[in-house]
């Protein structure tokens, strides 16, 4: 462990922490495995070490070691807030995307199945094959960018078409075009017994009723964050002549913009968006600060004016980020809590120390400002961000 | 490791923070003169010593604590340690002087001589004694002692924390209680880790300052290796103690942990604890604080204000006594441990 901080430093502490700990993997989900090799990418295109300490990170060997370990591992987990399995493994779907891996076909005959197959709604959106009808945006995380990766690989606009369907359709039931906000899913009515059973096995909730179909009214921050994820890989990877390509990317602009509103005076957004009340929460915070930063990387948001709160937002973060890599702040149990998916529902969530799902979007979010500073030059180190910006 | 940087960090986020003036202002002032001592940074001591000379010049009316009047109005313990060390001017050493005699002759004693406050459950009887009460005035009456060449401050100062050793710790588990005679006539059952510092912190800086021919010095250093290894028993296999210590369900409290390593790390340095085993407990403990210390100076998992809280201080109670991030008592202590730690590694010790 190495006490100079900087995003590099934060990131390699987070993974030697949580990221090889067993108890955290598989239970960190399928987006560790993304935001790890993508890490290991992007320390390979540095010139020099991003490390404060002057350490240096063997990135080729870190990329070879989890790529292996992707590539030779379980595809089928489900997910964080449905019982959907994911349709592949993401980190697989990218490495081939970045021609890092050589399983096109089996990657594009997985998207082919999840296209034939996939369990969907009255409205052809996935949903969970366990509790049909319900919607949740971690259903998009799972689908969207592996799409995407499909379309990028195969060449195919198909697969593009199918990503774009499935995000606009979300969009029209679950984001709030007045309040800029997304809630986080829609519930069809009385689980099945089997998901109800999960969730209060899982989740405690002991007022399982869900008494009216309908979107959960609490607008959760890393239910926002899936959101975003999806949209930001979708762009990323669209190709410029796709007519989608720039509502999609007005879609980014509007929904960043609204979140402007939402992020408190030490650049954290909360639990629950619109309720300050609620506790700051890393993992949302994460997922918002990665999209952005990503926006603020391509030029696709406006730079003076987003800038500013992405500074804001990273030093925030690090009041949750310890020297030990360890992650205060991340929320737990949040499938859909109280049976309803209220705000106050969700502010009555517990966060958690290094809680499994808020590693990957912190890794992603850090990585992506080690990006920003050492390859593109737009933004200052994490320490002259926090000498600029103290906060409350 | 670069300790500076994670303590410069804490001291940045302190600064950054707006607290009222209360004793964990002095606790912090003190963290960060050790920390301009073991830096020798002259920029930071300079800093704290202008944060304190409005209280050595008698222009601030009030700080918030118990022992607010004759102690931490006058810059405390940390005042005592710049003017020891040579950081104030002359006429610091009348003001410490006077507040040192205010408080020897004014603070309320019960009949063997230790200080007390009134007792919580009849407001008209004076009894409450808590542990608290050793680090607030026994380095204060110490090294401005030691200073000024007055005896009779030295050897209060080393009464003071054998009263309360004889009367609040335990000899079995080797923890302290905190207090006795608060909302209850009786001791507090449960060992508060901030408690156990607050008592770490005057003995090591006792046993390190009192003359080798004080006749209470054995009485110290024997005390002072009882705690230590009380607190040996009761670390946390992963280096942190508990907001209470016996109870491994209590969570980790992180000024607990720094006050303990505080006084640890001291004893280390000045040769009283030479074993391997306290060197392995004081980079176990030491490694898991790095977990509560975030990347901007933020302190986690710091038990707020307490005092025999609850029904009467039980572990429960302590557990409910919630922490909170960047609490004002989390940062002094940090830069105490930070500090200790910077020092052993320069000696080569760590």
């Amino acid at each position: 462990m190495d006490l100079q901080m900087d995003y590099a430093d934060l990131c390699m502490a987070i993974l030697n922490k949580c990221g090889t700990d067993p108890k955290f993997w598989p239970s960190a989900r399928m987006l560790l495995n993304y935001a790890i090799v993508r890490l290991a990418k992007i320390g390979m295109s540095l010139e020099k070490t991003p490390l404060a300490s002057g350490k240096i990170v063997n990135w080729e060997e870190l990329l070879k070691k989890y790529s292996e370990r992707i590539l030779s591992g379980r595809e089928e987990l489900p997910g964080e807030t449905v019982d959907m399995m994911w349709p592949f493994n993401p980190g697989a779907a990218w490495l081939c995307a970045r021609g890092k891996a050589e399983i096109a076909d089996t990657v594009t005959a997985a998207a082919d199945k999840l296209i034939a197959e996939g369990h969907r709604n009255e409205d052809g959106l996935f949903d969970s094959p366990a509790y049909p009808g319900q919607l949740s945006t971690e259903i998009l995380a799972m689908t969207v960018p592996f799409l995407a990766w499909a379309g990028k690989i195969s060449g195919e606009k198909r697969y593009f078409d199918e990503a774009v369907k499935q995000f606009s359709g979300y969009a029209a039931r679950l984001y709030d075009p007045v309040a800029r906000l997304w809630h986080p899913g829609y519930l069809p009515g009385p689980a099945t017994r089997s998901q109800a059973v999960r969730w209060i096995r899982d989740y405690m909730s002991s007022d399982f009723a869900l008494p009216v179909p309908g979107v959960m009214t609490g607008c959760w921050g890393r239910g926002e964050g899936y959101a975003l994820f999806a949209l930001s890989e979708l762009i990323f990877e669209l190709p410029n002549e796709n007519e989608a390509k720039e509502k999609l990317i007005r879609t980014r602009v509007d929904m960043l913009d609204g979140l402007l509103a939402h992020q408190d005076p030490n650049g954290m957004w909360h639990q629950v968006l619109n309720d300050w009340g609620s506790y700051p929460e890393t993992s949302g915070t994460a997922w918002i600060l990665y999209a952005m930063g990503r926006g603020i990387k391509k030029g696709t948001i406006d730079r003076a004016k987003f800038t500013p709160p992405y500074l804001r937002g990273l030093a925030g973060m690090a009041r949750y980020l310890a020297y030990d890599g360890s992650i205060f702040n991340g929320s737990a149990r949040c499938a859909c809590p109280g049976g309803r998916g209220t705000a106050v529902d969700f502010a009555l969530c517990p966060w958690g120390k290094n809680e499994p799902h808020t590693i990957a979007p912190v890794l992603l979010a850090l990585q992506q400002a080690l990006q920003n500073e050492c390859a593109v030059h737009l933004i200052p180190a994490l320490s002259d961000v926090l000498n600029q910006i103290s906060g409350e | 490791m670069n300790y500076s940087t994670i303590a410069y960090n804490v001291w940045r986020r302190y600064k950054n923070l707006s607290f009222p003036l209360s004793y964990t202002m002095i606790l912090t002032s003190y963290g960060a003169l050790r920390l301009a001592d073991v830096m020798e940074d002259g920029e930071l001591r300079a800093d704290v010593v202008k944060r304190l000379t409005p209280m050595l010049n008698g222009e601030v009316a009030k700080v918030v604590g118990f022992y607010g009047e004759y102690v931490y109005r006058w810059g405390g313990h940390a005042a005592a340690w710049a003017l020891l060390k040579g950081y104030l001017p002359g006429s610091a050493a009348d003001t410490l002087i006077a507040a040192c005699e205010g408080l020897n002759r004014y603070q309320p004693r019960c009949d063997n001589g230790i200080f007390c406050q009134k007792t919580w459950y009849d407001p008209e009887k004076w009894g409450l004694r808590w542990i608290d009460t050793v680090t607030g005035v026994c380095p204060f009456l110490l090294w401005t002692g030691l200073k000024c060449g007055r005896k009779d401050f030295i050897d209060e100062a080393a009464a003071q924390m054998r009263y309360h050793h004889e009367l609040l710790f335990d000899p079995e588990r080797k923890l302290y209680h905190q207090a006795i005679d608060g909302k209850r006539p009786e001791l507090t059952p449960g060992y508060w880790s901030r408690g156990m510092g607050w008592g770490l912190h005057a003995l090591a800086d006792l046993a390190a300052d009192l003359p080798k021919d004080h006749p209470e010095r054995d009485y110290i250093l024997q005390a002072y290796r009882d705690a230590v290894d009380g607190c040996l028993a009761s670390q946390d296999p992963n280096g942190m103690w508990h907001q209470s210590m016996e109870d491994y369900g209590t969570y980790f409290e992180s000024s607990g942990t720094s006050l303990i390593l505080y006084g640890l790390g001291k004893g280390i340095r000045n040769g009283f604890f030479a074993e391997e085993k306290y060197l392995a407990m004081f980079r176990r403990g030491l490694k898991a604080l790095t977990g509560y210390v975030c990347a901007d100076g933020s302190v986690h998992n710091c038990c707020g204000g307490c005092l025999g809280p609850g029904y009467n201080g039980t572990p429960a109670d302590y557990q409910q006594r919630c922490w909170i991030p960047n609490d004002t008592h989390a940062f002094g202590s940090t830069l105490l441990a930070l500090s200790e730690a910077i020092e052993l590694q320069r000696k080569g010790i760590l």
